[in-house]
């Protein structure tokens, strides 16, 4: 087989990368990092779905702070700490509660949150998180060519063998499709 | 947000574009003064705001998780090799041999060059990180179809990508590879046929070994030996070997 090839971005390529959602570089940046972290949170009573969950977790923290410009590197190499110390607070915040579980954004719990409005905004962002996976493959598809990807409608519909148009509204229609879920959430919320 | 607010195509579409900033210095002041007298398109524009940013976080989720099984993939192979527990296999392979016992009975013998297909054949574990651009998207999709064992959904994937590749070898290996995992010699042959001539190839070693078994599957015994001199596979020679017998 052949090797992996691996090359490493320097920082700015990252950043660059992240704010685009370059696939290829999150990749390496995630793929990269993760064993330092993993080998902190194995050597602190966790195992190793700890580590993935913990260190996606953090990823997640980093790709939102890098992206609305909370993060400033301040040296080269910045951010590989700031992810590990993003890491490293959280799994230790994890072993400090006794409840560890309870502490954590648990999106399962969603529904038992209570509707107070500070909360509605994040709230209603996490649950288009979750709700999304239960969508059909075309619309995850769709939404995740345009809204990640940042594909044009042209792209999507080469890909999937439409007209422009088609994937115009096919991409309306899988929006109402996970707006039609929201109403029956809020529905048997009230 | 209590209910999703019913917003028509258009305004959705308008809302979107203001959020990704591609629309003019002017148009995006009047969206704004707009907003500050009307409280409904305010509440429009924060619901799509939140969409848009969920459904990013979503994608960037569902990459995340692929990223860490490719992270994972060897070395599964090895913990599964280290933590088998023999007796299963074992009772299971006890009743393999009576139902194959039993088939030969009712059944003539599969075709022998078949028999060492089968015997010889160990399909790519396929790539963790392939090329290095950043258009690899299409590709790296297929590659988990792939490595989840949908070769024909990682096909379909790199069939589409080849039309504008034809001489990618990245592609031409794998669509041999997935179409020699379904048993489909004639187009497994097609694919890696291309790699005789280029040794130049980080996959010639093993689309050769591949394209040799790709033969024997196909009854074609003559040409799988011929393959099989060009090959380095450490199996090669033991493979020649049940070769003659035939």
């Amino acid at each position: 087989m052949q090797e992996y090839t691996f090359r490493k971005f320097s920082q700015e390529e990252i950043i660059k990368g992240i704010k685009s959602n370059n696939s290829e570089i999150i990749r390496q940046f995630y793929q990269s990092e993760f064993k330092k972290i993993e080998q902190f949170i194995l050597t602190n009573n966790g195992d190793r779905e700890d580590a993935k969950d913990i260190y996606q977790e953090a990823f997640v923290v980093v790709w939102k702070n890098v992206r609305s410009d909370k993060f400033k590197p301040d040296n080269r190499t910045a951010i590989n700490g700031y992810i590990y110390q993003i890491a490293k607070n959280k799994w230790l915040d994890r072993l400090r509660s006794s409840k560890s579980k309870v502490n954590m954004v648990n999106l399962e719990n969603y529904e038992d949150l209570p509707d107070e409005d500070f909360l509605s905004k994040e709230d209603d962002h996490d649950w288009v998180v979750k709700e999304f996976q239960n969508l059909g493959d075309s619309c995850k598809e769709v939404l995740k060519r345009y809204y990640y990807l940042k594909q044009s409608m042209e792209e999507i519909a080469t890909y999937f063998n439409w007209t422009t148009a088609t994937a115009r509204n096919n991409k309306y229609r899988c929006i109402q499709a996970l707006k039609e879920k929201w109403k029956s959430k809020t529905s048997k919320e009230l | 947000m209590k209910n999703p607010n019913h917003i028509p195509q258009e305004e959705f579409e308008r809302i979107e574009q203001y959020i990704f900033g591609n629309i003019s210095a002017e148009e995006s002041d009047a969206f704004e003064l707009e907003m500050e007298s009307d409280n409904d398109l305010r509440k429009k524009y924060l619901e799509v705001k939140t969409i848009i940013s969920g459904l990013e976080e979503a994608a960037l989720r569902e990459d995340l998780e692929i990223f860490h099984k490719e992270m994972e993939a060897p070395t599964q192979r090895i913990t599964t090799n280290r933590s088998i527990n023999y007796w299963p296999w074992a009772a299971a392979a006890a009743i393999f041999l009576c139902i194959v016992a039993a088939v030969w009975t009712i059944y003539p013998p599969t075709p022998s060059h078949e028999r060492l297909f089968a015997q010889f054949y160990q399909e790519d574990p396929g790539l963790i990180t392939a090329m290095s651009s950043a258009s690899n998207y299409e590709f790296d999709r297929a590659m988990v179809d792939y490595k989840s064992g949908k070769y024909e959904e990682a096909i379909v994937r790199w069939e589409k990508l080849i039309q504008n590749n034809p001489e990618n070898d990245t592609l031409q290996y794998f669509l041999g590879a997935s179409n020699l995992a379904l048993k489909k010699a004639d187009p497994a042959i097609f694919y890696l046929n291309s790699f005789v001539s280029k040794e130049e190839s980080a996959f010639y070693e093993d689309a050769t070994w591949y394209l040799a078994l790709a033969y024997l599957l196909g009854g074609k015994v003559d040409e799988a030996i011929n393959m099989l001199n060009q090959s380095q596979n450490p199996q090669t020679a033991k493979l020649l070997k049940e070769l003659e017998k035939l």
